[in-house]
């Protein structure tokens, strides 16, 4: 019985650390929406991007070409 | 002849309108052949595809917007403008790797899959160091780094993919929001998580008290609880002290009193137990009381936060930029901030009027639907007066600014609102009254145990006397008593979300019973806002079919909404357009041109019959009202169409439905062309007001309210801003793209009118469960505080009373979020027999 003198603190210990985990969550916006995050576990992380950054200017040319 | 020309009824890749142009714009897109509405589109879909983020068009679960040309171009200059960025975007310094960051409103967004677009594409343009997109607020934060990047870039990266970013400061309103929401989930997290451990050391405590613990083990239990809860009544039970302070500096003891009595009395009498080793502790009671009734709360302040992001300020319609002329014919792009009366601008099609100002050239048909009212395009050439807020609908118009800032007429609508909202009739909540006795009944019960205790044990056993005053305040259980409401309305909250249907407001669900007038705007609640030909009177030998064909012909080369309906119309009739030549556009009055080889004129009947001599073209008699379309040919008229603003889908079952509970219908419009009064017969609505002015609106339902009625106003959620903030219950029909510019007591979003009737019969079942709530409460109260008070009870059973009634309101609050069967009264009868 005498075990728990270390076992609770110990335990202490530990939802200290998720306390503050919790707060560094709060504090970073974490939180803020939680109707993206509900469903952004079903996307594919690994898809194949490559940034086509002159893409917009791409898009300004068609315009052009229809007027 | 008329010749068929092949239709293909294809819809957009992207947008999902249909395309009715053939093979003009595809594009193979991983291997497939796609269709497109217009370059644009196939733009977005191109550069989507193109950086590998297909999948996209997947998981998305509604269509895009067409993305808008004009927007793409050049308008982002202005976003890289000293005093702009000043104003919008905040630097850290650096040296060279100096970030900005910066908060963009994106238009567009709708769905998570736009989410994962947008902050995937961004994430992975070079420069860019952080891009967190929010769906339910529409905002993005994009933080870059400045060497590499400048703000236009990214603001056309994420035009080019096909959302409208607007650069965005938080208001006051919802910064306050969001520390608001951060501290509730620290103090909700920390009692969650103190409130796990204590109750794990009194499962301990429980056990060792039946298997006699020893006294060195209890002891220390008992200190590490009274560590753990310490935090949690301290900072998490923060706003019950401090409600309760409130309260009694105020005069008026609310529920926040007895709850903020028991948390504290529990706690310090269990700490005084804790250090002198007497008596009982209850930190398990205290932190858990604290943890349901935060939690209870949080949910409450998401519900109206969610629904409360708009932003009270209808400046937020203005543009950020505009097109100004400098030096006669030189135009820049500047941020509207610079602008100053004697300015000239020029407002492209499409775009929202910047400045209240004078047309000195062009010519264009003007929606001012947003301080008027009225639906139909105001034509505007030289001279004619501009409104800032509303929107060029057809020509390109140039101006000059005679108005900004704090000058602008909108600014006396924003006026109008604010007036509106602060005389909204005051609603003192049922709850909050039987509280007030409640609340003082249940402390009188408690000085007065506790007092005969002291004088009938004559002080011996005084600390006697003070459990039985605890195990009172425990077993009173103000929980159930303030749960009743927040419980119920939770519930109810949650079930109409997932109907599309978000309440913002508390009152609604009180009110909502004792509303006695409807009263419906017409264009876009009941009407969907958008013109269609309603009735097609041919005159000669062609058929309507062919005379359609004509006029969509003529009509396929405008770009004014009028088109609209032909084009939508051509294509429902699964016919195709006629080869035509010489087409020429009149500005405001019609088109005409030559088609199938003859020549053919569509407009107003003035200017057809005029054209072709016709001078006395009259309607057929039956068809006097509405607005007529004529089309004609060199010799004689050809044929009539009636437009006609489309009626919704349910709109006459819901006004129906309004008259079957007895209540009275009312539609206000700010049309004046006679088309309400005839929807208003065609729908058996009593009441009709026309042409009437946000002003006069108000009026109305100030007139009806001081009568002793209540009203519930239903309405777009932008055109009548102020007239919904001034009934007693508003309800608005918005899309989700304006959600963040509407300000109601309720919005439906799905688009559905029987999501009124869904509120209001939700509303009547939530204030019967709120009742059956607060009788269960009570009773159980007035069984359970005599016993305690005469020392029957031990405190643990009180703790156990007080957690199975909180139990039995929160269950049947849940009942809720479930369908209503067919027949529900005879559940609900039965129910209350139970519960009570």
């Amino acid at each position: 019985m005498d075990s728990i003198f270390i076992l609770i603190p110990i335990a202490l210990i530990f939802s200290a650390i998720a306390i503050r985990a919790f707060l560094w969550a709060v504090d970073n916006n974490q939180y803020d929406d939680l109707d993206a995050a509900a469903q952004s576990i079903l996307f594919d992380d690994d898809v194949n991007i490559e940034p086509v950054v002159d893409i917009s200017k791409r898009a300004i040319s068609d315009d052009d070409q229809r007027e | 002849m008329l010749q068929k020309v092949q239709v293909y009824r294809v819809e957009c890749f992207h947008c999902g309108l249909p395309v009715a142009a053939g093979d003009q714009f595809c594009a193979e897109l991983d291997g497939e052949q796609r269709h497109f509405c217009c370059p644009a589109c196939r733009a977005v879909a191109t550069t989507i595809v193109a950086s590998g983020l297909s999948s996209y068009y997947q998981y998305r679960t509604v269509s895009d917007f067409a993305p808008d040309s004009d927007t793409i171009k050049e308008t982002f200059a202005a976003f890289d403008d000293a005093e702009f960025q000043h104003r919008y975007v905040t630097t850290s310094p650096g040296g060279e790797n100096t970030l900005a960051t910066t908060q963009l409103l994106i238009g567009g967004i709708h769905c998570a899959a736009c989410i994962w677009l947008l902050e995937k594409y961004l994430g992975n343009m070079p420069g860019i160091e952080k891009a967190s997109v929010s769906l339910s607020e529409q905002k993005a934060v994009i933080s870059w780094r400045v060497g590499e990047l400048a703000l236009s870039d990214v603001c056309s990266a994420i035009a080019s993919l096909g959302y409208l970013p607007e650069p965005y400061n938080d208001d006051h309103v919802q910064q306050l929001q969001r520390r608001e929401n951060h501290l509730a989930l620290r103090r909700l997290g920390i009692a969650g998580i103190g409130m796990m451990q204590v109750g794990m050391f009194a499962i301990a405590l429980y056990a060792g008290a039946l298997q006699s613990i020893e006294i060195e083990y209890r002891d220390f239990m008992r200190w590490v609880s009274l560590l753990v809860a310490t935090p949690v009544v301290c900072y998490s039970a923060q706003p019950f002290f401090v409600g309760a302070w409130r309260g009694i500096k105020m005069k008026s003891p609310g529920m926040d009193l007895p709850v903020a009595l028991a948390i504290g009395l529990a706690y310090l009498a269990s700490a005084k137990a804790t250090i002198t080793g007497m008596g009982d502790v209850y930190f398990d009671s205290a932190t858990m009381f604290t943890f349901f009734l935060l939690a209870g709360r949080y949910m409450e302040l998401r519900a109206r936060h969610f629904g409360g992001r708009s932003s009270n300020d209808l400046n937020s319609l203005l543009p950020a930029t505009v097109s100004r002329i400098v030096d006669r014919s030189r135009a820049e792009t500047v941020s509207l901030f610079k602008v100053s009366v004697g300015d000239i601008l020029r407002i492209k099609t499409g775009q929202v009027i910047p400045a209240d100002g004078v047309v000195i050239e062009g010519y264009s048909g003007v929606d001012e639907s947003q301080m008027t009212g009225e639906f139909s395009l105001q034509t505007k050439s030289a001279g004619d007066s501009l409104l800032a807020g509303t929107l060029n609908g057809t020509g390109v118009l140039t101006m000059e600014v005679r108005a900004t800032g704090a000058g602008l007429k909108l600014q006396s609508i924003n006026q109008l609102l604010l007036k509106a909202q602060s005389q909204k009739p005051a609603v003192s909540l049922l709850v909050d009254q039987i509280a007030r006795y409640f609340v003082v009944g249940v402390l009188l019960i408690t000085v007065l145990t506790y007092i005969f205790w002291m004088s009938y044990s004559a002080g011996t056993y005084s600390n006697q006397a003070f459990w039985v005053m605890l195990s009172v305040l425990v077993i009173s259980c103000p929980c159930a008593l303030s749960l009743a409401t927040p419980a119920a309305l939770t519930a109810a909250t949650n079930y109409l979300r997932r109907r599309g249907l978000l309440v913002t407001a508390q009152h609604v669900w009180e009110v909502m019973p004792k509303i006695t007038d409807v009263v419906c705007d017409k264009t876009g609640t009941l009407t969907e806002g958008r013109l269609s030909i309603s009735d097609t009177v041919s005159l000669g030998e062609l058929s309507s079919l062919q005379c359609l064909a004509i006029a969509a012909t003529l009509e396929s080369y405008s770009e004014h909404p009028i088109a609209g309906a032909f084009s939508s119309a051509i294509i429902d009739s699964e016919q195709g357009l006629l080869p035509a030549s010489s087409i020429e556009l009149c500005h405001g009055q019609g088109v005409q041109g030559t088609v199938d080889g003859v020549h053919y004129c569509l407009g107003g009947s003035q200017f057809s019959a005029s054209v072709f001599d016709q001078v006395d073209a009259q309607l057929p008699a039956e068809h006097a009202a509405g607005q007529w379309l004529l089309l004609s040919c060199k010799q004689r008229p050809v044929c009539w169409f009636r437009l006609t603003d489309t009626v919704r889908e349910g709109a006459g079952e819901l006004i129906s439905n309004f008259k079957q509970r007895g209540l009275r219908v009312h539609m206000l419009s700010g049309d004046s062309s006679g088309a309400a009064k005839l929807l208003a017969n065609q729908l058996g609505i009593e009441t009709c007001v026309e042409g009437a002015n946000p002003q006069e609106k108000l009026d109305y339902i100030h007139s009806i309210q001081n009568s002793g009625r209540k009203v519930l106003m239903l309405g777009d959620g932008i055109n009548d801003v102020p007239v919904l903030a001034g009934a007693d219950i508003s309800v608005a029909m918005v899309n989700a793209s304006n959600l963040a510019k509407t300000q109601t007591d309720s919005i439906l979003l799905s688009g559905d009118l029987n999501g009124v009737l869904v509120l209001m019969d939700l509303a009547i079942r939530t204030g019967r469960v709120i009742r059956q709530n607060l009788a269960w409460a009570l009773a159980y109260n007035l069984l359970a505080i005599p016993l305690a008070a005469m020392a029957l009870i031990p405190p643990y059973a009180a703790a156990i009373g007080m957690s199975v009634s909180s139990l039995v309101v929160i269950v049947n609050a849940l009942r809720l979020q479930t369908e209503p069967r067919p027949d529900g009264n005879s559940r609900y009868a039965s129910a209350a027999v139970m519960v009570s």
